[in-house]
């Protein structure tokens, strides 16, 4: 709890800053539109929330996201299916390639980091070769409004599936059994087995809910661009990784929350979009998004340790 | 002639009028940083200080993601949208994806100008500023050897990919002024490198052991370009097989000097970013001229430019002229 205070503080800090900055800053049209951008890895940031609780990682979903999009298209154009419809099978081929990415993770043995570095490339290479390098353009009118619109010209549709989306996260992580099953598993994994938890099966469910996630993004970008590409959210895996990190979760497990990661999301998207109206040029922004990662980790192990001095003087 | 002479004193006229408002003109590119495009910022800002000279004042922002990058890219229009600029000049890193950004930038009345790389539905954008078309450089690298190598040349060409679109383009238009001007001009050969050093220079290799009377190779890629270059020294050829093709001064430069490499044919940079903000600048004060139902813009010390229709499958197109030749001459004035 303490860390998303911090983080609150941060984002405040954030948002003045940046409305001195610039007179077109603080203004609830422009907030409003820049989240339209940070839907994808909002939604992404939640899954792999958890799982980097569970000292996981899930380097695959941006290529999944592509897959996903390239897929749907695919299945649109060709089978001349509903685009909604097919926006549930790039859903559904999400799920499979989390799918595949469990079942070696947690059936073949294999660390997660090489899993998913592999898949990421794998799903991307797939991507890339099923469109030839091309994009698959003229999506209907209704379905480009879904990314691109907003409900009464003010909130972009798609922010509200992230909220939907985090909601729940929030609710499985810090609510119910099987969200104090993820913390066991980050604590201490062998105490978590022989405490009757079914690791496997949280695992297999975590990885299989991260790839949904990146087919549900992936139909949410192509919306968004109104294209679906193979190149589509290019190393935005690791965007999302730096939300969750920033956003409290210890990337050595046990420790983390869905407010906290979407706290660390909306921070850097307000951070870029702030230092873009300021006119402040792009390779000075990559340092200072870089400075607020490294001074927040820092800033959390001071006060880690500091509250646990105190919980240890008071005797608990 | 007088035709422009009337169209330049409308300009002249128009700028008296209008003077004095500043406009907000924000140009960005496909990244920054790299030397091509630092040339082209180089050309905007040298157009946007005459612009200021002439009374007509803007307030111009250069900037983009320091790699390309796709997202960024449209991030960074979206965001800049909020500061409602007039006009919006920007080099696409995907055809496809900055299409949404740049109608939302239209419909709130800004004039949207693609150069370097156009977005794939005109609808988005008002006009595009091509650096050169396929038809033109096809004719200047045919026209160069028959210049300087003979009209009925024995020529090979390397290409990168045989599904490349550009390539196949250029490739073609090479073939129509062959026929056209130089019937007794001789293909030999396409071979293809792949846009990978090591099998480009294998091509070429290739080209020089299976042809021995071969007088030119002519490679549009500029992967290829300078290993056909290397190839040719390597076989001890070095003026005796002539060798042009598409590439940047610094691919090239070290060719140029030793004397292998001629003519390399591109377009300049730095003319491309002065044009762009002329023709952004123009639209935005309702500068460009219509003639005949032809609409003429004023490309400063570039000169008058006709807004083509359509030209190549674009429509709305701005052309920037004739590619551009670098030779040992101007060279080192280049450096992208």
């Amino acid at each position: 709890m303490r860390k998303n205070i911090f983080l609150l503080i941060i984002l405040g800090v954030v948002v003045m800053i940046m409305s001195m900055m610039s007179k077109e800053f603080l203004r609830f049209s422009t907030l409003l539109e820049s989240l339209r951008y940070a839907v994808e890895m909002g939604i992404m940031a939640v899954p792999m929330t958890m799982i980097i609780i569970t000292t996981g990682i899930d380097l695959s979903v941006a290529s999944t996201l592509a897959l996903s999009g390239i897929l749907m298209g695919i299945i649109w154009k060709y089978l001349n299916l509903n685009i909604w419809l097919a926006g549930l099978f790039a859903i559904l081929i999400g799920s499979g390639c989390g799918l595949l990415n469990a079942y070696m993770i947690t059936g073949l043995s294999i660390p997660p980091i090489v899993v998913t570095l592999a898949t990421m490339a794998a799903y991307r290479g797939i991507a890339t070769g099923l469109s030839k390098g091309r994009g698959i353009t003229g999506f209907p009118e209704s379905f480009q409004n879904f990314g691109q619109g907003s409900f009464m010209n003010f909130i972009p549709y798609s922010v509200f599936i992230w909220v939907i989306v985090a909601l729940v996260g929030y609710v499985v992580l810090e609510k119910s059994k099987f969200g104090r099953y993820i913390y066991s598993i980050g604590h201490n994994e062998t105490g978590a087995m022989f405490s009757a938890v079914p690791v496997v099966r949280v695992k297999n469910i975590l990885y299989l809910f991260s790839g949904m996630m990146a087919g549900l993004s992936g139909m949410i970008y192509s919306a968004r661009i109104g294209a679906a590409k193979s190149n589509a959210f290019m190393g935005g895996e690791l965007e999302v990784i730096t939300a969750v990190v920033l956003g409290g979760t210890s990337i050595t497990g046990g420790e983390g929350s869905i407010l906290g990661s979407t706290l660390g999301v909306l921070i850097i998207t307000f951070l870029k979009t702030g230092l873009n109206l300021a006119r402040v040029p792009h390779s000075v922004q990559s340092i200072i998004v870089g400075i607020v990662l490294v001074a927040s980790i820092i800033t959390y192990t001071r006060f880690g340790v500091g509250f646990f001095k105190k919980i240890k003087k008071g005797g608990v | 002639m007088r035709r422009l002479t009337i169209i330049f004193l409308m300009i002249l006229v128009g700028i008296l009028i209008f003077s004095a408002d500043t406009i907000k003109i924000f140009m960005i590119p496909k990244f920054t940083g790299a030397p091509y495009f630092v040339a082209t910022e180089k050309g905007a800002k040298k157009a946007v200080e005459e612009l200021k000279a002439l009374g007509l004042p803007i307030d111009f922002l250069y900037t983009g993601s320091s790699v390309a990058n796709t997202e960024e890219e449209i991030r960074i229009i979206s965001n800049l949208l909020e500061q409602n600029p007039d006009a919006l000049i920007v080099s696409a890193n995907d055809e496809d994806a900055l299409v949404p950004v740049l109608k939302k930038a239209k419909q709130k009345g800004i004039v949207v100008v693609t150069y370097d790389a156009d977005v794939s539905d005109p609808t988005a954008r008002d006009y595009f500023v091509n650096q050169a078309s396929f038809d033109a450089i096809g004719a200047v690298l045919i026209d160069l050897v028959a210049k300087n190598v003979k009209p009925d040349a024995n020529i090979a060409i390397v290409s990168a990919d045989p599904n490349a679109a550009n390539q196949n383009r250029w490739i073609e238009a090479m073939k129509r002024r062959m026929k056209e001007k130089y019937p007794k001009m001789k293909l030999l050969t396409i071979k293809y490198g792949y846009d990978r050093p090591a099998e480009s220079f294998q091509a070429a290799q290739d080209i020089i052991n299976a042809y021995p009377n071969v007088d030119a190779i002519i490679a549009p890629t500029s992967v290829a370009f300078p290993m056909v270059a290397e190839a040719v020294v390597k076989a001890g050829l070095k003026g005796k097989i002539y060798v042009t093709g598409l590439a940047t001064p610094n691919d090239m430069r070290k060719y140029v000097k030793m004397g292998v490499v001629q003519d390399v044919v591109l377009w300049n940079p730095v003319d491309l970013g002065y044009l762009s903000v002329y023709v952004a600048n123009a639209a935005v004060r309702g500068m460009i001229s219509k003639v005949d139902g032809t609409e003429y813009v004023c490309g400063g010390k570039l000169g008058l430019y006709k807004v083509y229709d359509e030209l190549e499958g674009k429509k709305s197109v701005v052309l920037l002229g004739p590619p551009f030749i670098f030779t040992i001459d101007n060279i080192d004035q280049f450096n992208f």
